[in-house]
């Protein structure tokens, strides 16, 4: 029986992208939902303030898992076998895996932030403004590892170069797809944590609120370093080797 | 479709590669995360302390980077020397 590889691989690539996707959105989104719930009640006045923010971190976290939504149906509806199957297979699943695992870590990242800052929202809501700014800036930052794994998985969906060497360039990708996948989940978490903590910092005291910024940056910074790590492996294992 | 001995060395070591660079990626994303985190937290309890705070956060981020620069040497190593 002649399997048709690359339409069973194509399916298998588009539920794990979307499957994986949903992880971090999900966990995320109820994590700051459960903040913004606590301290509403500790502070039911503060509860417009706190909604309000809530629903913009959600927002940010949300983008993540639209991301691998796209990525799921770019596989099922404009991916093409090319000239190999196995290599067409593994086109898709390393996409798959890159655009799926790689929403992992900024959805929780960002939904961690915007759990903290609406706790300090919800204690200082005078200092809101000043709050939400600095969640948002630092959930920027945790979702710069997910868009490194999303364009990485275009690439190899879409951008990958011909050769006649099929195994090892079927290799290549899947081993690419992998790298740039798993290597956002921890940036996107941690930096997700620095910017929650930032937030909740700035709420006690806004007069320092540019220190606490500058020294969440340097900190993000520092934590990205190996989600570019995997985007260079992962760009080497499509390019060049 | 007949595959040779070597060719699937090869291609074992490239997916390997990407695995090893993968999960490596994980801890010291979330560790040096934490450590930035708390350092804010510490500097809105005691903003008179930042310099020694970020500098503590420093040193004890590119601690917990040393396991990502082995895994990415040795993804390097799988891509380029195998």
């Amino acid at each position: 029986m002649e399997l048709p590889l690359f339409e069973l691989t194509a399916y298998v690539g588009a539920g794990l992208c979307m499957g994986f996707g949903a992880i971090g959105a999900g966990v995320g989104e109820g994590y700051a939902a459960s903040r913004a719930a606590a301290v509403i009640s500790r502070q039911p006045r503060a509860a417009s303030a706190v909604v309000k923010a809530m629903l913009i971190g959600q927002a940010i976290a949300e983008t993540s898992g639209v991301f691998a939504l796209v990525g799921a149906i770019l596989i099922l509806f404009g991916a093409s076998q090319g000239a190999d199957a196995l290599v067409g297979a593994a086109c898709v699943l390393g996409a798959g895996l890159a655009m799926g695992v790689g929403a992992i870590g900024p959805g929780v990242g960002a939904g961690i932030a915007a759990g903290f800052a609406c706790f300090g929202i919800g204690r200082n809501p005078v200092r809101g403004p000043l709050v939400l700014q600095t969640m948002i800036i630092g959930q920027a930052v945790s979702q710069t590892s997910g868009i490194f794994a999303l364009v990485a998985g275009l690439l190899i969906l879409f951008g990958a170069p011909e050769g006649a060497d099929f195994v090892r360039r079927a290799a290549c990708l899947l081993g690419a797809g992998f790298a740039a996948g798993a290597g956002a989940i921890g940036p996107g978490i941690g930096a997700g944590v620095a910017a929650g903590f930032a937030s909740e910092g700035v709420s006690k005291r806004p007069a320092r609120s540019s220190l606490i910024l500058q020294t969440m940056m340097i900190g993000q910074a520092v934590s990205q370093t190996t989600s570019v790590y995997a985007l260079v492996i992962s760009l080497l294992l499509i390019y060049v080797a | 479709m007949a595959i040779e001995g070597e060719v699937i060395i090869r291609a074992a070591a490239l997916v390997g590669a990407g695995i090893c660079m993968g999960f490596g990626a994980i801890g010291p994303g979330v560790g040096e995360g934490f450590a930035a985190g708390k350092a804010c937290e510490g500097i809105s309890k005691r903003p008179e302390h930042a310099g020694l705070i970020t500098r503590t956060m420093l040193i004890g981020q590119a601690v917990s980077e040393s396991t990502g620069i082995y895994s990415l040497v040795i993804a390097l190593i799988m891509i380029f020397m195998t």
